[in-house]
């Protein structure tokens, strides 16, 4: 069976020259749930508009179910868009605005009635459904673009930004209505969007996405803990990955990863590479921890950031500045002096020139 | 540290809305302070009456120990970043930053050396020259920054300058927000609706809730022991959970909870000494999650969401929708639809008045 | 995206539209060339065989058309141009000073009462004719009437409310924080007006200036029954070029049309570059 969706080889260009997005592929199964993430300018928005048919590609396919869906109109496509700001029409009752899109299409009545009511039993919007939509809140106008979307019945949802304008509460409880959403109508989904906290809560996998290109199309915990890409390492995480220029080296046997003066000690795996090799180490900050360690490395103390439940700890080694994520309860107090340890069985090791992740081989080139 | 800021006593209406009620805040002399609270709770109003671009019906605002209720904004020696910037579309980015120095009849050598030092700081040297317009959101934002830190003024008053930002580049800003202010003793009175950010960046919260002040602490402390309800339910996320207690006196001290009851630990008993109904509230990662027999409060996980470092699990116990975060390696052996037990951290209790949500204790 | 050739029927219809648009000019300048022999003549004479000057000569000279024996022409149109840049340019100048300080109030400091700019436009509202001759008799009885004080204060109050209108709308499009920035950098909030907003909406003051002109320039009622013999503008002139004896003098009328369009033309051409909006882009993040 095809997949739902498939993106071969797309390009984007604008003026000839400007990749906005650079031979990307991406394969979304059946009920499945995508997010593209990346910052703004990595060619996300322009991909969903290629999706939706509001720009074509410079080269390259995208197919549905197996079909080519190149230079098909938008209305066609048969692929829903929520829109970021809603794009309600706030003067009319929330029936009215669900009833919108199959009256356009010349539906029987009794077919829209129906469908409204299910997309509205969907999202819980049924006692609302006279109300005027310009008297409903953030998370509500949310639902209504959303349950709009479906009664088209779309082959795929895409979903841009759709929490950017929610509050932090609404958002969590959105978050999860989404998720229930996914699966109760097993509809095939696409996000796209600069959070990782949505990329990552919402999705099953995640094409995280830089300069029109994406730098990694994994699982969700694959991406989290095993990014693929120096990119990735420093866009996911909350502080992102430390990432340490440097070289391996062996000393007596056991390799380590040397930058300036500093040492840090890798696991086995590591041990394969010629000594010397260039590469970039990266250390998630939640596997460093602070403490008047005997054996720590000694660091400054330069920053701390309570977050509630963590502390961000900001450290100075050398040239060095680290992050590191502990528990409130054992913070160090700023401009102080301290001691790090690592966690070296989560270390993730670069190409020096690529980024690419070079697994536990080593790396050879 | 001396009072550099001092509001006493601010009210401010609009038309028959109550904007700010009775608003005290005092920002020390280099101290980073954060007027966190939701849209519509008054933060703008607070840095506009304080900027001078709104006057308020009552009371005073002083800096320095002067009272300059009535002066013009341009009197004030203040310098505001605006949550929409506005810089001044038709001119430079070296003519936006340079524009407050002109005004202050420095000579063209001075606001020369001045700008080209502040584009570097900020990195920003390369885009002196083009119109707002051609520059990215994080261009912009450092060139409002620029605009605003070239004065030198006795006070900084930043309005959500971080909030239109892509999430990496808001971490970064933040980092680099707070680096400078350390760095050159400066003092600031930054508004935000986001508590991450409160949290990262204060020395002081100031807590604003429909115009009101509701608490003034630390982060830690605005995080740990918050004032009454609304605050706790708004710093923290996920958000902390909320649920009718009871505490029983007799028997050595019981605690209902979740639908079930718990022996009451020294610090609960120490807070209530009589039986009484109370709201109780437990931060999400106060709460552990065992098998079914593991303890008395028993629930079904309903959902589960992915956080990175964390997982967040619902439990829908018998009377409520108890959030739990655990571990994301923990969160990986759980899956919708198991039986499990919550066990509350019961010396991390928060109790709180169950009428006007006021902290007991 | 001008830069792609147009097709084919899309260049003929634009040809088509540019073509009738400038036929009435075509005709006009032409008409002003005719010796009055080519004035009516049936069939219609497209491009004069021996254009002459003789019509704009009249203009200046009443006596000149004499040669082809047409006469009854009794004053010259010196006066009519005169009165008619005197009163336009006043009239504009202070309709749009005092509508710019009108819209940026209303755009500024009006907290309640949205409903202000619409009852100033809604002084327009009322049909030129019926408010004619109420002026007439405050005008005789204060003796403004005749006078071009009276017809400046007249053109002034007119064109007030669409001035005011016009650039409120430019000034609503300033966001009121880039002015706020200026005061919190050390301007006074007039100043802040002045000195950055005024620069701001530039395009949309010469718009609404050349727009203010042109009805000022072309006005005729009130300029007819407001004027006696003292004063003249260009719509009055023209309507006196008819005589007793050779009926209207098309060529004469025409030759003044041309000279009235003149200005327009130069106004036109000096501003088409500040017509342009969207100044403001890029000042607020969005």
């Amino acid at each position: 069976m095809s997949p739902k969706l498939q993106l071969r080889n797309v390009s984007k260009t604008y003026d000839g020259d400007v990749f906005a997005v650079n031979g990307i592929d991406l394969e979304v199964n059946a009920g499945e749930t995508v997010a593209l993430l990346g910052p703004s300018g990595c060619g996300k928005s322009t991909t969903l508009n290629m999706i939706i048919g509001l720009e074509e590609p410079t080269s390259g396919d995208i197919r549905i179910d197996g079909h080519s869906i190149v230079g098909t109109p938008p209305g066609e496509r048969n692929v829903g868009l929520v829109f970021q700001d809603y794009a309600v029409f706030t003067h009319m009752s929330v029936e009215k605005n669900l009833a919108f899109g199959p009256s356009v299409r010349g539906l029987p009545r009794a077919e829209i009635k129906r469908k409204v009511a299910a997309a509205a039993d969907l999202l819980g919007l049924t006692p609302l459904l006279q109300e005027k939509a310009a008297g409903l809140g953030g998370s509500q106008l949310q639902r209504v673009a959303i349950a709009r979307t479906l009664v088209t019945e779309p082959d795929i949802l895409l979903l841009d930004e759709p929490l950017s304008n929610l509050e932090t509460e609404a958002r969590q409880t959105m978050r999860q209505e989404l998720r229930r959403l996914a699966k109760d109508a097993g509809l095939t989904i696409i996000y796209v969007t600069h959070d990782q906290i949505e990329a990552l809560s919402l999705a099953d996998r995640v094409a995280v996405m830089s300069n029109g290109k994406i730098r990694q199309y994994d699982a969700v915990d694959t991406v989290y803990h095993r990014p693929g890409h120096t990119f990735v390492a420093g866009f996911i995480g909350s502080p992102p990955m430390n990432l340490i220029r440097g070289a391996i080296h062996h000393k007596g046997g056991a390799p380590v990863f040397r930058h300036g003066a500093v040492d840090f000690p890798l696991p086995e795996g590591f041990g394969h590479a010629a000594d010397g090799t260039r590469a970039i180490l990266g250390i998630r900050p939640e596997a460093v921890t602070v403490g008047p360690f005997g054996d720590g490395l000694p660091a400054d103390i330069v920053l701390v950031e309570p977050r509630g439940p963590d502390t961000v700890v900001t450290a100075s080694v050398a040239d060095l500045e680290l992050t590191a994520l502990v528990p409130s309860a054992e913070a160090p107090l700023a401009d102080t002096r301290s001691t790090l340890r690592f966690d070296p069985a989560t270390f993730s090791l670069f190409h020096n020139d690529t980024g690419i992740n070079l697994g536990t081989t080593g790396g050879e080139g | 540290m001396t009072a550099m800021l001092a509001l006493r006593a601010i009210s401010k209406r609009f038309g028959k809305v109550e904007a700010l009620k009775d608003v005290d805040l005092t920002v020390p002399r280099g101290a980073f302070v954060v007027l966190l609270g939701a849209a519509g709770a008054g933060k703008t109003t607070t840095l506009r009456i304080i900027a001078g671009l709104d006057e308020p019906n009552q009371g005073t605002v002083e800096i320095d120990g002067r009272d300059i209720t009535r002066f013009a904004a341009k009197d004030r020696d203040v310098a505001m970043i605006f949550d929409n910037l506005a810089l001044y579309p038709n001119k430079t980015g070296f003519q936006n930053i340079a524009h407050p120095l002109k005004l202050r009849r420095l000579t063209r050598a001075k606001i020369h050396d001045r700008v080209q030092a502040m584009s570097a700081t900020l990195r920003i040297a390369h885009i002196m020259n083009r119109l707002p317009k051609t520059m990215s959101g994080g261009e912009r934002q450092r060139v409002a920054l620029g605009r605003a830190l070239v004065r030198d003024p006795a006070l900084f008053l930043l309005d959500e300058p971080l909030s239109s930002l892509d999430a990496m580049l808001r971490l970064e800003l933040r980092a680099e927000l707070k680096r400078l202010q350390r760095e050159n003793g400066m003092s600031f009175l930054l508004a935000t609706p986001d508590f991450d950010e409160a949290l990262a960046l204060a020395d002081t919260i100031v807590m604003l809730v429909d115009g009101q002040v509701r608490q003034v602490a630390g982060p830690h402390e605005i995080y740990n022991a918050p004032a009454d309800r609304d605050v706790a339910r708004f710093v923290g996320a996920p958000a902390i959970n909320l649920t009718a207690a009871e505490y029983d006196a007799g028997d050595r001290g019981r605690l209902r909870l979740f639908g079930a009851v718990f022996d009451a630990p020294e610090t609960v008993r120490a807070t209530f000494g009589r039986s009484q109904s109370f709201q109780a509230g437990l931060r999400p990662e106060d709460i552990a999650v065992a098998p079914a027999d593991a303890g008395p409060a028993k629930g079904t996980i309903s959902d589960i969401e992915k956080l990175g470092i964390r997982a967040a699990l619902t439990i829908e116990t018998a009377t409520d929708a108890v959030r739990v975060t655990v571990p994301a390696v923990e969160g990986e052996n759980h899956s919708v639809g198991d039986h499990v037990a919550v066990l509350p951290k019961l010396d991390r209790v928060h109790a709180f008045d169950a009428d006007n949500g006021c902290r007991i204790g | 995206m001008f830069s792609r050739p147009l097709s084919l029927p899309l260049a003929l219809l634009l040809g088509a539209i540019v073509v009738v648009t400038l036929f009435p000019i075509f005709w006009i300048v032409m008409t002003a060339l005719k010796p009055p022999t080519d004035w009516n003549a049936v069939p219609a004479i497209w491009i004069p065989s021996d254009p002459t000057l003789i019509n704009f000569a009249t203009l200046f000279n009443p006596e000149a058309l004499g040669v082809y024996g047409v006469g009854g022409v009794s004053e010259s149109a010196t006066k009519a141009v005169f009165g008619s840049l005197l009163t336009s340019i006043t009239a504009t100048a202070l309709s749009v000073a005092i509508g710019l300080a009108a819209a940026i109030a209303l755009s500024r400091y009006t907290t309640s009462g949205r409903a202000t700019p619409l009852i100033i436009l809604s002084a327009r509202m009322f049909p030129p004719a019926a408010i004619a001759v109420p002026f007439v008799i405050i005008f005789s009885n204060t003796g403004l009437i005749d006078t071009y004080t009276g017809l400046i204060a007249i053109y002034v109050a007119v064109t007030l409310p669409f001035s005011t209108w016009m650039l409120k709308s430019f000034v609503d499009d300033v966001p009121r924080e880039v002015e706020e920035a200026a005061m919190v950098d050390g301007r006074s909030r007039f100043a802040a007006h002045l000195f950055v907003t005024v620069p701001l909406i530039r395009g949309g003051l010469f718009a609404t200036t050349l727009f203010i002109f042109i009805l000022n320039w072309s006005e005729f009622l009130f300029a007819l029954v407001l004027s006696y013999s003292n004063i003249e503008t260009i719509p009055v002139r023209l309507a006196k070029y008819v005589t007793a004896t050779a009926g209207t003098l098309y060529g004469v009328q025409a030759a003044l049309a041309v000279i009235a369009m003149v200005p327009l033309v130069i106004a036109g051409v000096l501003i088409q570059n500040h017509l342009a909006r969207g100044m403001t882009f890029g000042a607020v993040k969005r």
